[in-house]
């Protein structure tokens, strides 16, 4: 370290004119600030390049364009610059691809040799912010990080290095911590414990080994028999396709997090032991010491918590998702146990932060600088974690007063006030006790409740309190966390050495560079600049995580591999049913799959080769839906025509599809069966005969040996849709899995739902919603053709209908027609209940259920949801339907292949769908 | 594709609710057993006349279709016990059931099974209990089309109490079959030979029939000789939850005490059952297809 000059005054102007830095980690929050900053108030400096880290398929140079230059943190700058800002910063900000753990940082060899004995200063500013990470992870970033950064600097022509570290290196002490060499002190129990066996390449080195040594266990047998298990356990509660492609990934992300843990475990004992609370402290201080024991001219910046700023680039700015927001954020929300005690919480704001780094570099640059700058508030202006405490309570007192109107859970909330916990108390009665409790609960009442009446009621309860016990713990992870800095550890961070740097200033750097801890008002700061800063830039952001869509599924790669995977999942559970004369027989997913694979075995027999165009005409029917499996078995196109087709369109059909065979049932070839030409023309009629197997399996003999699936790329085409616009639209089987995909995401049903089928199955939407998607989750699809709609849904009692906008309209006006039958007084009433039923819907309460029982009753008692497609549903309907108590959701019909041209110019007339259910159906 | 009467079940299904004597029982059964139920036809004449308690009406649909609130009513009326029916109800359900046209009772099934589990016959249970008669209507019921759902040498699992509790006054004839003829021996031809003639001319019981309202002491014979084809064609009989020992082995059954191990009995060296439940015998006439009404009667 270079002999401190304290007499001398640092112009840092002078310092920083024409300089050329290097800046590690300058898109990240602090580092953002740091560079605006630089460039406002010492425009002389002559070039920064920025390693930007490559994103997937976005460049250093388009991530620091479209990601980092949008951020208001260059609104000084742009008001500085005006129209001149962008020539401003091309000038001044080249961003270089690089990563901190890549060696040299990942910078460009041609690169450095050009900027070789040109740079002032590499800065870094960059590190995980995670506490608990898994050792390879922190050792990766924190310590080899460091490493790189001295080859770096090394290979740069020995330039000076100012590293970014943390306050809470310190570890397990408590009261003062000065600010000295880390060597002097290199372990939080080094006044404990023997210092000779510390050596921080040693800790690396055997860091290393035991995350090898977790690595290679993780291969043993057993435990791989124990991720693959795990795996198809998690695929299957999640709904995915357990075989192929997904379940290796599964299996390889089952493996990483069983690593991870035990790699975050492993860390733990050891950071425990030397005297850090956890894996980010001890790694950073092991950074620490490769960086000063480098040889270099090195100094460390350790700033404590880093908040919100006080003057730049703005009053209030921050972006910091893992400092105090989460804590607040969690008692807004309502969390009242928190670890706490009267000890200090050293926060300090960014633009602080930035300035004293600024100053750290000047020393840095000019030879002066110590080797570690402490940038905290506790030694001049301590605040307490209790204060911070009161004042959080006062924000969220003040929050749901004014955002709560309406709601009495949130009014409530406002005079509710927390608790601060010891570590040993949260941990005996924080939210892991209360998620334990909860739980026992759950087990009792489940151990001890025989009655399936009981069970019945008491289960959507159990459920509830089961999400809520899971909650608790989340959050008990996550306090936990901050324990050792809101509970334990009492700090007391001398902050001399930035002090004495901020002395050396000019008046004008001294009005540039803010560095006065002292003056700030922590009420003032909390109530008006802190919570609105985090209420504007960083709770939005924990809510978008916190409401982060889920992400779809993986699919099937082919729609025979659902079925398959269904077939064996779901076996003699009823996947079809179709009305009968003595109520709704039933089809299970291993009939649905063996009758499909025999279709195909007789196809393939008639001569139908992969990739040959099968037409299937027919009503709504179980057997038109193992045709159309049959088909896709057969490695062939599905053509599905509506069986209303006219004679002509049809003959343009078979002209345009080149189709060799076509399925339709006797209605069909009644009428069409002579126009399909040199179309051979089979019955489907013998899929429905009931009681028996089918006659035609038992003909072929395939009862007992049904033919191996094909295996499909899923890029083949399953399905083609000659539509009403005379285009012809092709869907892949891989289209219409991804289709299903992101469908079962939006409704995830269950194999307890039953869907009546509304809509005519050539129509893709219905045939992906109304069919396929409950086949992918094991759920029933009943058809009714030949009986009326009234008795269809008593019978089948649906809990889930799919269909399009003018349907939702006919069921409007049917129930409408219903209410008005029970006379003048039950039509009045009806409306009055709509609009009451619509008005407590608004304020959260749904008793549409228990208003139109009547309804409900005809509609079959069980219905919850209408999925609608191919269009928007009216505003009036929508209104009735959701006042019912349905839940009314639009769902996409699949993308069509890239189109192809067809043939069917000729095609005058709109092929027009079924007959819809007629209102004399439910009456 | 199944009949609508005819339900194949899978792992998720709900426990079988089956009657036993007067009582309902429910009855876990493994995936793969067939269910035959009523058809609507043949029970619309009960529903009509309100002959069936909301229960009984239950007992007639599948198990996995209830609602919660339906299944929560089954289990209700499992814990009240006796199934509340009046003599109004029991006398118009009985007239019905022995009035039913074979044809509303038909319901095509596929294949023989190697085990049939059945409830009580309604008409038994909603009669006094009286074992005789239960045996024969259910072994009749067996036979009466010719082509028994079980196969030959197969089980037939019925749950039934067996209490001997007989009607006194209105069954005496058949409780002086069970206690004084059974125990001599169980060979039909035999008890015919030697004890017909005697039994059905003993004068206290022929006393009883005209003047006390006791059935004829023909009926009990008949009971007992009704139900011998069925009992040759089978090779098990087996009772779950009979709340004696002695009952069912007069009346030629094992007992077992729950289903799991009725089924293990029957199952002995076979690696695979064909299993089939039908919950309301006497309402539910098994038709075999064709092919394995040919294959039986080979």
């Amino acid at each position: 370290m270079t002999q401190r000059a304290a007499d001398d005054r640092l112009d840092l102007s002078a310092l920083l004119n024409d300089a050329q830095v290097i800046v590690i980690g300058g898109t990240g929050f602090l580092g953002k600030v740091w560079v605006s900053l630089l460039l406002a108030r010492y425009p002389g400096v002559k070039r920064l390049y920025l390693v930007v880290r490559r994103k997937g398929t976005d460049s250093a140079g388009q991530r620091f364009w479209q990601e980092t230059l949008t951020s208001p943190v260059w609104d000084p700058l742009r008001e500085q610059h005006g129209s001149h800002f962008e020539s401003f910063i091309r000038e001044k900000i080249v961003p270089i691809e690089g990563d901190i753990v890549l060696p040299q940082c990942g910078v460009d060899a041609t690169l450095r040799k050009q900027l070789h004995g040109r740079i002032a200063a590499v800065v870094n500013a960059s590190g995980i912010v995670d506490f608990e990470p898994p050792l390879d992870v922190a050792l990766e970033v924190n310590a080899f990080g460091v490493q790189n950064l001295v080859a770096l600097a090394r290979d740069l022509g020995d330039c000076p290095l100012l590293h970014t570290s943390t306050c809470f290196v310190a570890g397990n002490r408590t009261g003062f911590v000065e600010e000295e060499d880390p060597r002097l002190h290199p372990f939080p129990r080094a006044g404990e414990l023997e210092r000779a066996h510390w050596d921080p390449n040693r800790e690396i080195d055997e860091c290393l080994s035991i995350i090898e040594q977790a690595k290679e266990r993780a291969n043993d047998a057993f435990r791989q028999s124990h991720f693959l298990n795990e795996a198809r356990a998690n695929l299957l509660a999640r709904h995915e396709p357990a075989t192929g492609d997904p379940l290796e990934q599964e299996v390889e992300r089952v493996k990483r997090k069983y690593v991870e843990s035990q790699l975050a475990e492993m860390g733990n004992e050891r950071a425990r032991f030397w005297g850090w609370p956890n894996t980010y402290t001890y790694t950073k201080s092991i950074g620490e010491q490769i960086a000063v024991a480098s040889g270099l001219q090195v100094t460390i910046v350790r700033p404590a918590i880093v908040e919100t700023s006080v003057g730049f680039p703005r009053v209030g700015w921050n972006e910091g998702i893992n400092t105090s927001a989460p804590l607040i954020y969690a008692i807004r929300e309502g969390q009242t146990q928190l670890p706490g005690s009267t000890h200090n919480l050293d926060m300090i704001p960014v633009d602080m932060v930035a300035g004293a780094m600024l100053m750290a570099l000047g020393e840095l640059l000019d030879g002066s600088a110590p080797a570690v700058y402490q940038l905290g508030a506790s030694d001049s202006n301590p605040v307490t974690m209790a204060r911070v405490f009161e004042l959080t309570g006062l924000y969220k007192r003040r929050h749901h007063l004014l955002h709560g109107k309406g709601s009495p859970l949130r009014t409530a909330q406002a005079h509710v006030e927390g608790t601060l916990f010891t570590s040993e108390r949260f941990e005996k009665y924080g939210p892991k006790a209360v998620a334990r409790a909860a739980r026992s609960l759950v087990d009792l009442v489940q151990r001890r409740s025989e009655s399936p009446t009981f069970k019945a009621v008491s289960q959507p309860v159990l459920h509830n309190i089961e999400q809520f016990a899971k909650g608790q713990e989340r959050i008990a992870r996550l306090l936990w966390q901050f324990a050792p800095f809101t509970a334990d550890y009492d700090y007391t961070f001398r902050c001399d050495h930035v002090r004495a740097a901020r002395a050396r200033l000019s008046e004008a750097d001294r009005a540039a560079l803010n560095w006065e801890p002292e003056a700030i008002d922590w009420r003032q700061w909390f109530l008006h600049v802190h919570v609105p800063a985090l209420e504007r830039w960083v709770f939005p952001e924990i809510e978008k995580r916190r409401r982060r869509p889920p992400r779809p599924l993986r699919a099937h790669s082919s729609l025979t591999a659902l079925l398959e995977e269904m077939g064996r999942r779901h076996d003699l559970q009823v996947a079809l049913q179709h009305a009968e004369a003595d109520g709704f027989s039933r089809i299970s997913y291993r009939d649905l799959r063996t009758q499909s694979l025999a279709c195909a075995q007789r196809l393939i027999e008639r001569g139908v080769a992969a990739g040959d165009s099968v037409l299937l005409i027919g009503d709504n029917q179980p057997a038109w839906v193992m045709a159309f499996f049959g088909v896709l078995y057969a490695s062939a196109t599905v053509v599905p025509v509506p069986a209303n087709c006219e004679a002509a369109d049809l003959t343009r059909i078979v002209r345009v599809s080149g189709a060799k065979l076509c399925l339709g049932d006797a209605t069909a070839r009644l009428r069409l069966g002579s126009v399909v030409g040199s179309c051979t023309w089979l019955s489907v009629d013998d899929f429905t005969q009931p009681g028996a197997w089918p006659s035609w399996a038992q003909q072929l003999s395939v009862s007992t040996t049904v033919p191996p699936p094909p295996i499909s790329t899923g890029e083949e085409t399953a399905l083609q849709i000659f539509a009403t616009d005379q285009q012809v639209a092709s869907f892949s089987h891989r289209a219409l899995c991804e289709t299903l995909a992101s469908l079962a995401v939006k409704f995830p049903l269950t194999p307890q739902d039953r869907l009546l089928s509304l809509q005519p199955l050539h129509d893709p939407f219905e045939l992906c919603s109304g069919l396929l998607l409950p086949l992918s989750r094991g759920a029933r699809v009943a058809y009714w053709e030949g009986a009326s709609l009234a008795w269809a849904l008593q019978e089948a009692r649906p809990t889930i209908l799919v269909g399009n906008p003018s349907v939702w309209q006919e069921l409007e006006q049917l129930l409408r027609v219903q209410a008005r039958n029970n006379g003048a007084i039950a039509a009045g009433s009806f409306e009055t209940l709509l609009e009451l039923s619509r008005r407590l819907n608004r304020s959260g309460i749904q008793l549409g259920r228990v208003l139109f029982q009547a309804m409900h009753r005809a509609l079959g008692g069980e219905l919850r949801c209408l999925i609608n497609g191919n269009g928007a549903i009216a505003d009036a309907t929508f209104r009735a339907l959701t006042a019912l108590g349905l839940r009314v959701s639009n769902a996409p019909s699949p993308e069509p292949d890239p189109p192809a041209a067809g043939d069917f110019s000729q095609h005058s007339r709109a092929a027009t769908l079924p007959a819809r259910p007629k209102s004399s159906d439910l009456n | 594709m199944s009949h609508p009467c005819v339900v194949t079940l899978s792992q998720h299904s709900r426990p079988r609710v089956l009657l036993s004597g007067d009582r309902l029982v429910e009855v876990k059964l493994p995936a793969g057993t067939q269910c035959l139920y009523p058809r609507k036809i043949a029970i619309q004449d009960l529903l009509d006349g309100g002959a069936f308690e909301p229960a009984m009406v239950l007992l007639t649909k599948n198990e996995d279709d209830l609602s919660s609130g339906e299944y929560a009513a089954l289990r209700a009326a499992i814990t009240r016990g006796r199934l509340g029916l009046t003599r109004s109800q029991a006398t118009a359900a009985l007239a019905v059931i022995a009035g039913a046209p074979l044809d509303r009772l038909r319901v095509p099934v596929a294949s023989q099974v190697d085990v049939l589990v059945v409830g009580t016959p309604v008409s038994s249970a909603l009669q006094s209990s009286n074992p005789l008669q239960m045996r024969g209507e259910l072994l009749s019921w067996l036979c009466a089309s010719g082509f028994p759902l079980v196969k030959r040498g197969g089980t037939l699992i019925v749950t039934h109490p067996f209490t001997d509790a007989f009607d006194h006054r209105r069954h005496a004839a058949h409780y002086d079959f069970v206690h004084r003829l059974l125990p001599k021996t169980r060979d039909t031809d035999l008890l015919r030979e030697r004890y017909e003639v005697q039994f059905v001319r003993d004068p206290a019981l022929l006393s009883m029939h005209a003047q006390g309202g006791a059935v004829h002491p023909a009926q009990a014979f008949f009971d007992w000789c009704r139900g011998e084809p069925a009992r040759q064609h089978l090779g098990r009989l087996i009772t779950v939850g009979a709340d004696n020992e002695y009952m069912p082995q007069l009346l030629g059954f094992e007992t077992a005490a729950s289903i799991e191990e009725a089924l293990y009995r029957a199952k002995g060296e076979r690696s695979t059952l064909d299993i089939g439940c039908v919950g309301l015998p006497d309402l539910v006439q098994p038709q075999l297809s064709n092919r394995a009404a040919t294959e039986a009667a080979a």
